[in-house]
């Protein structure tokens, strides 16, 4: 499992290869499409878009990284004239194409296994787990699922991303969000099954075909956001690239349909009406050993950057609305958050006021790293991750011309959990369990534009887990108030204090609660607002 | 069991084929069904408890591209071990093991004919009412567990309000960590829709 990071190089080499192939095309494409006349309008029409940026001196707006685009255009529209669109081209995702998609995950699953089967050098030649045969899978399928011993990152941020591969097998291949999570959910559970020795591991499942299908449909969506059908040359090259880097799978299939180089119209729903991508930097103080003493915080910079696609009142299909929020920090873990919530389905109650939605929430929270000593049993850290359905009432209640209460109130049906497990200690490294579980969620903030002044944010969950000790019960709060003020229309200065707790009842140990009080401070700037 | 499952493949691969069966409307309907069906048990759990047999009753709903959405309930009781019966400690001769499944799922067809090869998948919570009886105490338990399972089969459009559906499963139900409720199932059920 922990190859996957080298079956993602291996996949990124592929297709620099191909884009470098296509590169080629990129400018065969335009010369053999544009004539003088044509040359002379496309010139016309960048300048005249530049120009129309730049116009306007005095609007507050020429300065700002945060600027909205007012000028009538549609993406895009700085490149090819419409009139030399290749209106006869069939995109490649208008048809399905189920043998392409199930090749790619043979070779996605292939990759790793071939790696760990033949280049890797193992110490112990008997702990290679890609020596399958038919016995290990007769094993397999008749011993079933069990939870794996993996460390937190890898069952928790590399199966999902692993994941998100395979839904984009099904996904760039002309299926829909529902259908391509049949992709994730039966590619992961073919490598659970066939491609190790060890017993398939059920949370593997969940996480890469669940959180898999969250994490490949927002890199779907970004990934077609960026490139542009409609440009060409070195701008049509470098939207190529960002579109492949974002989305791998989606890049190689553009490669082999030839989509890279053509000039196609853009898909209406891949340029979202809202967009905005704003970044913290700021410190963060924490208490580490969660005892209430308060004697043993780490201080810590902390990096944000948070992302925000569509308009979460008009959405009408699977992630229409998602965000999106990543953190580094300066201390350990650096990997600290990785968090999103996707729109699935919704009902409006009343239009743009009140709305019964459905998401598809994925958790990443690594917040202290873990301490485990072999004679103190006593864990110390701080780790939570989910993949869970959130069914909320979302409603918005206007206070002022611009200014609302946004408020949601929902429920946490957590399909697999993490959670630290004080009693744990797995031969491979894991102290944490697993577990299904179940919560509330409440949020409310008072909005206006794309800065929340202030909001309240509680988040409760119930996890029972599985592994060991049997019959261990965690009742886990976050608890946090922010606060930020606007210094201008892109820059605001914040901060926000909270509370992780965490009461764990153990049936032959002794119960565990701890508590981690946290402040940020931190500056926030909007980098992009569409 | 391999003749069950290659005879099955082989309806399959037919079904799948066959598209000399038009017909003007559609044979994808919302229908009420019954299912009867006999589980070959697997693993350390099936080292125990050998097979198993139930029913399942429900209701499907037809959705746009041949899906299918099934919703069922039912009851299955698991058959102990005859090596474990006859013990002469008769330790076991009580025990039983029986589950309330309650799931949701979907099918996908292939086609839209008389014959319908389709894959299926469904998902929920199996309720497990365990009764041993361990040295002549005895035990009672009742769990909830996750259970799936995900198969293929076909279903036969005996008449248009009328079908019949055969399928093999293959299911890793949650039970202990250690066995797992792992095993093959036959099933075979009788459909009907109400109305055109």
């Amino acid at each position: 499992m922990k190859i996957i990071y080298l079956s993602k190089r291996i996949l990124l080499s592929v297709f620099i290869l191909a884009l470098f192939f296509n590169t080629i095309s990129f400018a065969q494409n335009s010369e053999s499409i544009l004539t003088d006349k044509d040359f002379v309008e496309l010139e016309s029409s960048l300048y005249l878009s530049k120009y129309l940026i730049n116009e306007k001196p005095n609007s507050g707006i020429q300065n700002s990284l945060a600027f909205k685009r007012e000028l009538n255009q549609k993406w895009g529209a700085v490149n090819l004239p419409p009139e030399l669109m290749n209106d006869d081209f069939k995109p490649w995702e208008s048809e399905k194409h189920l043998w392409v998609g199930i090749t790619e995950i043979a070779i996605l699953e292939f990759i790793p296994w071939a790696l760990a089967k033949w280049i890797r050098t193992w110490e112990d030649p008997a702990k290679n787990w890609a020596n399958v045969s038919s016995e290990t899978w007769w094993r397999n399928i008749s011993d079933g699922f069990e939870y794996d011993g993996d460390n937190f990152p890898t069952n928790n941020f590399a199966h999902p991303y692993h994941g998100a591969l395979f839904f984009n097998a099904g996904r760039t291949n002309g299926y829909n969000f529902w259908e391509s999570t049949a992709f994730s959910l039966s590619g992961s559970a073919m490598w659970e099954f066939f491609g190790e020795t060890y017993r398939p591991a059920f949370n593997d499942w969940i996480y890469t075909g669940v959180g898999g299908a969250n994490l490949g449909e927002i890199i779907y969506r970004l990934s077609a956001m960026v490139t542009d059908n409609t440009a060409s040359g070195s701008d049509r090259v470098w939207s190529e690239i960002f579109g492949s880097l974002i989305n791998p799978v989606r890049g190689f299939n553009r490669a082999i349909s030839g989509e890279m180089g053509q000039n196609f119209p853009n898909p209406e729903w891949s340029r979202p009406e809202d967009f905005l991508i704003s970044f913290d930097a700021g410190t963060r103080s924490i208490d580490k050993d969660g005892d209430k003493s308060y004697t043993d915080k780490e201080v810590e910079g902390l990096f944000s950057f948070h992302l925000f696609y569509g308009d979460r009142y008009k959405a009408k299909k699977p992630f229409d609305y998602f965000n999106f929020n990543f953190a580094v920090a300066s201390g350990l873990p650096h990997f600290t958050t990785m968090n999103s919530s996707g729109y699935l389905f919704g009902y409006d109650i009343q239009k743009n006021r009140h709305q019964l939605n459905v998401n598809l929430d994925f958790n990443y929270d690594n917040l202290i790293k873990e301490e485990v000593s072999e004679t103190d049993t006593t864990y110390k850290g701080f780790l939570f991750g989910t993949t869970q359905i959130y069914p909320h009432l979302l409603s918005r209640f206007p206070i002022g011309e611009k200014t609302n209460i946004v408020t949601q109130v929902g429920v946490n049906a957590i399909l697999m959990g993490a959670t630290p497990n004080d009693y744990y200690v797995d031969v491979e490294g894991r102290v944490y369990d697993f577990g299904p579980g179940v919560g509330t969620r409440i949020i409310a903030a008072i909005q206006n534009g794309i800065w929340s002044y202030v909001s309240v944010y509680y988040y409760s969950a119930w996890l029972w887990t599985q592994s060991q000790p049997s019959d261990s019960k965690h009742h886990i709060h976050f608890l946090f108030l922010e606060a930020q003020y606007p210094l201008t229309s892109y820059f605001s200065a914040g901060f926000s204090a909270g509370v992780y707790w965490r009461n764990s009842y153990y049936e032959n140990f002794p119960d565990v609660i701890k508590n981690h009080p946290l402040v940020k401070v931190f500056f926030r700037t909007a980098l992009l607002d569409l | 069991m391999k003749k069950i499952i290659l005879s099955l493949m082989l309806i399959f691969f037919v079904g799948s084929l066959s598209s000399g069966f038009a017909q003007s409307e559609s044979y994808l309907k919302n229908r009420i069904f019954v299912e009867g069906f006999y589980t070959r048990n697997l693993g350390n759990f099936g080292d125990v408890w050998t097979d198993a047999s139930g029913g399942y009753i429900g209701y499907s709903i037809a959705l746009p591209e041949h899906n299918l959405l099934i919703m069922r309930t039912g009851f299955i009781n698991n058959d102990l071990d005859n090596d474990l019966k006859l013990q002469e400690d008769i330790a076991f001769s009580d025990a039983s093991l029986t589950i309330i499944p309650i799931e949701i799922g979907g099918r996908y067809y292939f086609n839209d004919n008389m014959l319908m090869p389709f894959v299926q998948f469904m998902n929920g919570l199996n309720l497990v009412f365990e009764n041993t009886n361990l040295k002549g105490e005895r035990e009672e338990k009742t769990m909830v567990k996750y259970a799936w399972q995900v198969g293929f089969g076909l279903t036969v459009n005996i008449l248009s309000n009328l079908s019949l559906d055969i399928g093999v499963n293959y299911q890793s139900n949650f039970y202990q960590h250690d066995a797992m409720n792992t095993g093959f199932e036959y099933a075979f059920g009788i459909g009907y829709a109400f109305g055109n």
